[in-house]
This record gives structure tokens, C-alpha cells and sequence, in this order.
């Protein structure tokens, strides 16, 4: 399912449900303006930013041989998925620092919930095994961030070169948050895993953007020699920031507003083929407040930026930036015209829906009730407007760590998501379901419920990749 | 479609959409005009949002079934979609950022390619309580409005100044339309909620058919 293999194309994303008339002209439109909008970065199939970032980086191997890019799809295909959401035990410990790759995965399946999930997985009943692991999966999920947990953490962050794929699995479980900034960039492959090259790679990466501040956004910000298209960049990034995650005040205080303006304005200007797009301005926050974490005390409600010299506070303005050059790397698509990466991955949460809940599914469709309508928005924040932001961060700890396979687990966590209600839903009808999923009633989730979802998401995933012929 | 339910009832369904640049007010209009609320600090629209309120017009019930759309360029094609169905569209701009007024002739292309061609469209100039930073006169946009054939009101979001009488407005012209229809058509009002569809729309397809009524699902 990895992809776009197992998908129609845009048009035909449509043409059975007859929801969007006139998408066929908008995907011809879409070709002709990008191709005028950003041709240079088209041609390579990247934007500019990236090409030119990557050789770069390439050439103080920061790609080599466990560099964050790295696909995955090898891996995971042909042994288990590397998480192990439904552990609360150390079983990965040895398997991650012994030896990496598939044969320290298939140790992983350790404890009882694992291997309960592993068997629910294989068989060709897993759907019928799905629900009934729900509960074991809450158990589980309630665990605490345990002392072997953190020291897990350590020893893997203390070797000399990290080993990432035994990250990926730690991590995907959750970050304790004293190490989440390292953590994070490492996922995201901005730190290079060996130790030796991180403090040199760090203050290159944080010299460029400094560079990039006058190049692009003071010349912009200061009206000369600016294009209809820039001006209109700065003008829509303007009228978002104040708007950016209204209910956490640190972010509206002046100096973090203008840091967001200028992270947008550069990241929008250097990716031509997308331009900045709104949402992307909420998938900076949790960015931001893990990356101050390191210097501020305390529950982000109580920060101010007293202490924190302008230096300080461009080089996390910095990080911020490549990490999210990092994040949308791997989900261009979906800021590009028409938004082909956001449809595609909506209609395959819809038809996961129809696999896990038929029932659900086939109650929404008879009350003409869209995917696209309430999902469209899940995907392009990454579900990010509908929860609490302090769930925000422990939702990236998992999207970080899947690395290139997020676009696919998305379609994943959007469908257990959903499925959190399936029983209400059954009872609302086209209205009631819209408005009920415009604004999910997330305000008193904590930790545990996120992870209920990942879990689920990580356990279909699982089971549709195991039974695939099965089911497709 | 299962059995009303009794604060459901209406005897006309309307689908309307709210359009215009981003950052003009648009949200705002609508949570003021269904929820009472106003927010110096609301999100910015991805893709559409829903809302409803029902309104009394003739001693008819009209329940206006609103379609908020993401203002920037980027999400039209997805936000396009919408205006199938759409009987009426409230373009909304900025009265202080002359920009937004300019652009109203860009959304008016939107809705003559992508809406039905009988939409009632009413412009509104939101943000008439920031006098001192007005940029864009009232005489300018009425004037354009004379014009163009567009209704035309300025709000307040903010000092809830218009805001019933824009969507009170809009949902009259229609209804007027609608019932002239019915009755041309021997078709009475009566014919309850799937008399919306009075006002012809674009290719009605099957789903448009199984919930009665224009104005349900994109
Ligand atoms: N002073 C004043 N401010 C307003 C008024 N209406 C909206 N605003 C403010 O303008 C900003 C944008 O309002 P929104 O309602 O989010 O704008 P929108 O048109 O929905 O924007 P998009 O969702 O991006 O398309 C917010 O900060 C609002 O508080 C108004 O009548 N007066
Ligand atoms: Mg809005």
C-alpha cells in the first residue's frame, strides 16, 4: 500500500462519488499554473529550497547511512512495523542496540500485548481481532514514562553514532520530554546521527538561515523590490500568524509572532511549487514549543521570553525552520494545486473506514455525508486543530518517527480518529455529523487517549499490510 | 432521510456560501450570524466549515444551511466544489484593505464558473467599525454593485452591527425568487423542504436527490 500504487488518480477520486464537479478542469488548470509558478523547482521535481539544501548536506554526509530520509519501505514491508505502541515494557532495548534492521524487529514482539497484536495481525481474521484488543491496548497505553523508558532513551542518544531505526521504534511510543528537542531533530535527520558532526552541522544549518533572513524576508518585509506574488505571500502569512493557535498565549507574544512570520515568509518563497499555504502555520507550533522548551521552565502556559537573548532566539527560529522544511518534505503534496497528497489521503482513511467499520462507513455515505467535507482539514493541520495542544507534541513524537511511511499512517490515525465515536456517529445525521466533526470533542483528552488512536491506527495498519491479497 | 426532529423543522432549505480573500471576516460573520460569537483570534478556515440557523421570512421557517470557505487562493479548488447547490453567496470583503475589494471581481469569475447562474450574490463589506482605517468607500462599492447587479450592506462582525440583516436579506431575496418559482411552476411552497431545489441547480446528481433537497452535501 505504499504509495500511490493502490490509489486512482486524482480524478477518479471523484468520479464515482460525484461529489466534486469540475475537478477534472482544476487538475488541467493546476498543471498549467504550476508549470508558470515554479517551473525551475518542477523540473526536478523539488523545490529549490530543497534541492540546493540536501546537496549541501550530502556532501557532510549527513544522509548516509541512517540519515533521516532514508525510505523505510524495505524494512517494514518484509518484517513487523517497528513500534511497538502496545508496550509499556523494555522488549526492545536489547534488539535495538545490538544489532539493527529486520532481525532486532522481529525480537520486539516480546511482550504478551505484542504478541497478541502480532497474531491479531497475521491471520486472516484480523478484522474480527481488531476490537477486542482495544482493551489491552488502554492498558497498555496507560503506562507511565518509566525510569528503564528514559534510560532506554540515553544509552541509544549516548552511543557515538545514533542508531535511528532503534529511534524510530523507542520513540514511537513516546519521547520523554526533557530529550524530545534532540530527539526531534534527529528523527528528522536536521542533527546527523554521529555525534562528532552535530555541533558543526547545527551552527551551518543556523548561519544559513541567518543568511536567508535579510536575502528573503527584510527585503520583502521592507516593500523594495517586491513581485505581486511575494507581496502576496507576506500578506497572507500577516493576516495568519495573529491567528496561529489563538489559545496558547506564548505564541502572541511579538517577538515568537515575528519569528512565525518570518519562518512562514522564507519556507513559502524557497518551495515555489506549493507556496506557503494556510494550516502550515499551525504545523510550526509544536515546532517551537519544543525547541524553547530547552531554554524555558515550566508548562508553556507560564513562558515568557524574559531571559532569551535575540541570538538564542534566531537559532531556534532556525531549527524551527528546517525542522518544518524536514516535516513537509515528505507531504508536499499536499500543498500543491488542488491538493492531490490531502485527497488521496482522505479517500484511503474513507475506504479503511469501510474495511474496519462498515457499519460507520455506510452510515455516513447514507447521509451524504463526504470524507472530504470533514477530513480534508484533519489532514492538512495533521489532525493538529483537533486536539489539545499539549497532545500536539506526543502526536509528532509518532509522526517524527515514522519518517517517509507518515503519509500512509496518516490515512491510519485519521481512520481510528474517526472510529473514537463510531458509535455516536451511527446516531447523528447529516448535520449532526458535521458539525460533531468539525469540532471533536478532543478538550478532555489526554496522553492515553491519543495513543489509543495510534495504536489502533498502527494495529489496522498492521493487520491490512499482513492480509493485503486478503483484503484488496 | 429519517424523521424530522422537532427543532428541525423548516419549510424551506437554503444552501448559501460565504466567499472572499482570507482574513476579511468571513468566519466571523457567520459564527456572529448562528452563534452569537466573535473572536479577535479565530483559526483560519482550511478547506469549508458548516453552520445553520433558521430564520422567519413570510411566517415561513428558512433554515440556512452556510458553507464557509478558506479564503486563500490555494484551497479554491477544493472549496469550489461547494457552490454546486448554492442558492445564495455572500461576498464578503475588507473595507480597510482596498486589496480585498479588488479582488471581489476575481470571486465573481468563481461564481459565474463554478456556481449556478440564478445564485443571489450580496457583497458585504465587513469591518465597519475600524472607520478610521477605512480604505475602500461605501459610494465606490455601491456604485459597483449598481453595476454588477449585486445586493450590497455593510457589516460589523465585531459590534454585531448587520450582520442579521445581510444573511436576513439574502435569505429573503431568495425565498421571494423561490416561491415566485413555485407558483409559476403550480408547484406550492408547500411542497416543503425540497422546494429549495426551486431555484434550478447544476446537474442535480443522485445525492442531491436522496437527501430532497439542494442544499445538502457539497
Ligand atoms: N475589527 C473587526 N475585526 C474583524 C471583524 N470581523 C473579523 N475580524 C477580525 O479579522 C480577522 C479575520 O477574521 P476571520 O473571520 O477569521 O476571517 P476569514 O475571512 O474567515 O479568513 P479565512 O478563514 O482565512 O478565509 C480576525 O482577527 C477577526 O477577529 C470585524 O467586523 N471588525
Ligand atoms: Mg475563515
Amino acid at each position: 500500500m505504499s504509495g500511490d500504487g493502490g490509489f486512482p488518480g486524482v480524478k477518479s477520486l471523484f468520479g464515482g462519488r460525484g461529489g466534486f464537479p469540475g475537478k477534472l478542469k482544476f487538475v488541467r488548470k493546476g498543471q498549467g499554473s504550476e508549470a508558470g509558478e515554479g517551473a525551475a523547482s518542477q523540473a526536478t521535481g523539488r523545490p529549490s529550497d530543497e534541492s540546493a539544501a540536501q546537496q549541501g548536506m550530502a556532501t557532510l554526509s549527513l544522509d548516509g547511512s541512517s540519515g533521516g530520509r532514508r525510505p523505510m519501505e524495505a524494512v517494514s514491508s518484509s518484517s513487523p512495523p517497528p513500534p511497538q505502541p502496545t508496550s509499556g515494557r523494555p522488549s526492545s532495548a536489547g534488539g535495538g542496540s545490538s544489532s539493527g534492521g529486520g532481525s532486532s524487529r522481529r525480537t520486539t514482539a516480546s511482550s504478551q500485548e505484542e504478541a497478541a497484536a502480532g497474531a491479531g495481525a497475521g491471520s486472516p481474521q484480523a478484522e474480527a481481532t481488531i476490537r477486542p484488543q482495544r482493551d489491552g491496548v488502554q492498558v497498555a497505553a496507560l503506562r507511565s514514562m518509566s525510569e528503564t523508558r528514559i534510560s532506554k532513551f540515553n544509552r541509544l542518544l549516548d552511543e557515538q553514532v545514533v542508531d535511528l531505526e532503534a529511534l524510530r521504534e523507542l520513540a514511537w511510543s513516546g519521547i520523554p520530554a526533557g530529550l524530545r528537542p534532540t530527539c526531534w531533530r534527529l528523527l528528522l535527520g536536521y542533527l546527523p546521527p554521529n555525534r562528532e558532526r552535530r555541533t558543526q552541522i547545527l551552527a551551518r544549518k543556523r548561519r544559513e538561515y541567518r543568511d536567508m533572513v535579510p536575502e528573503y524576508y527584510d527585503l520583502a518585509a521592507s516593500g523594495v523590490d517586491q513581485m505581486g506574488e511575494e507581496l502576496g505571500a507576506l500578506r497572507q502569512v500577516a493576516v495568519d500568524v495573529p491567528r496561529t493557535a489563538p489559545g496558547v498565549a506564548f505564541f502572541h507574544q511579538p517577538q515568537i509572532q515575528k519569528s512565525l512570520e518570518r519562518i512562514l515568509y522564507i519556507w513559502g518563497i524557497r518551495h515555489p511549487a506549493s507556496g506557503y499555504v494556510q494550516g502550515i502555520n499551525d504545523l510550526v507550533t509544536p515546532f517551537m514549543a519544543v525547541f524553547m522548551s530547552e531554554h524555558l521552565e515550566g508548562p508553556i502556559e507560564g513562558w515568557t521570553l524574559g531571559g532569551c537573548s535575540d541570538d538564542l532566539l534566531l537559532d531556534i527560529e532556525a531549527d524551527c525552520y528546517w525542522c518544518l522544511c524536514k516535516l513537509l518534505d515528505g507531504i508536499q503534496d499536499h500543498y500543491t494545486y488542488a491538493q492531490p497528497g490531502i485527497q488521496r489521503t482522505v479517500f484511503h482513511t474513507q475506504e479503511l473506514v469501510r474495511r474496519v467499520e462498515e457499519p460507520v462507513a455506510a452510515h455516513l455515505e447514507k447521509e451524504g455525508l463526504q470524507f472530504i467535507q470533514f477530513a480534508f482539514r484533519w489532514v492538512n493541520c495533521l489532525l493538529l486543530r483537533e486536539v489539545p495542544f499539549p497532545l500536539a507534541v506526543r502526536l509528532w513524537d509518532t509522526y517524527l518517527s515514522e519518517g517517509s511511511q507518515l503519509k500512509e499512517f496518516l490515512a491510519y490515525t485519521l481512520a481510528a480518529f474517526l472510529l473514537s465515536w463510531s458509535a455516536q456517529l451511527r446516531q447523528l445525521e447529516f448535520q449532526e455529523l458535521i458539525m460533531f466533526l468539525q469540532r471533536p470533542p478532543t478538550a478532555g483528552w489526554g496522553e492515553k487517549d491519543i495513543e489509543l488512536v495510534l495504536s489502533r491506527a498502527y494495529m489496522w495498519r498492521a493487520s491490512f499490510k499482513g492480509a493485503g491479497a486478503h483484503f484488496s | 432521510m429519517p424523521p424530522a426532529r422537532p427543532d428541525d423543522d423548516y419549510d424551506y432549505l437554503f444552501k448559501v456560501v460565504l466567499i472572499g480573500d482570507s482574513g476579511v471576516g468571513k468566519s466571523n460573520l457567520l459564527s456572529r450570524f448562528t452563534r452569537n460569537e466573535f473572536s479577535l483570534e479565530s483559526k483560519s478556515t482550511i478547506g469549508v466549515e458548516f453552520a445553520t440557523r433558521s430564520i422567519q421570512v413570510d411566517g415561513k421557517t428558512i433554515k440556512a444551511q452556510i458553507w464557509d470557505t478558506a479564503g486563500q487562493e490555494r484551497y479554491r479548488a477544493i472549496t469550489s466544489a461547494y457552490y454546486r447547490g448554492a442558492v445564495g453567496a455572500l461576498l464578503v470583503y475588507d473595507i480597510t484593505k482596498q486589496t480585498t475589494f479588488e479582488n471581489v471581481e476575481r470571486w465573481l469569475k468563481e461564481l459565474r464558473d463554478h456556481a449556478d447562474a440564478n445564485i443571489v450574490i450580496m457583497l458585504v463589506g465587513n469591518k465597519s467599525d475600524l472607520r478610521h482605517l477605512r480604505s475602500v468607500q461605501t459610494e465606490d462599492a455601491k456604485a459597483f454593485c449598481e453595476r454588477e447587479g449585486l445586493s450590497f450592506i455593510e457589516t460589523s462582525a465585531l459590534e454585531a452591527t448587520n450582520v442579521e440583516t445581510a444573511f436576513q436579506r439574502i435569505l429573503t431575496e431568495i425565498y421571494h425568487i423561490v416561491s415566485k418559482k413555485a407558483l409559476a411552476s403550480e408547484e406550492g411552497p408547500a411542497a416543503a423542504p425540497s422546494s429549495g431545489t426551486a431555484i434550478k441547480v447544476t446537474e442535480a446528481a443522485p445525492e442531491t436527490k436522496k437527501k430532497s433537497s439542494c442544499c445538502q452535501s457539497a
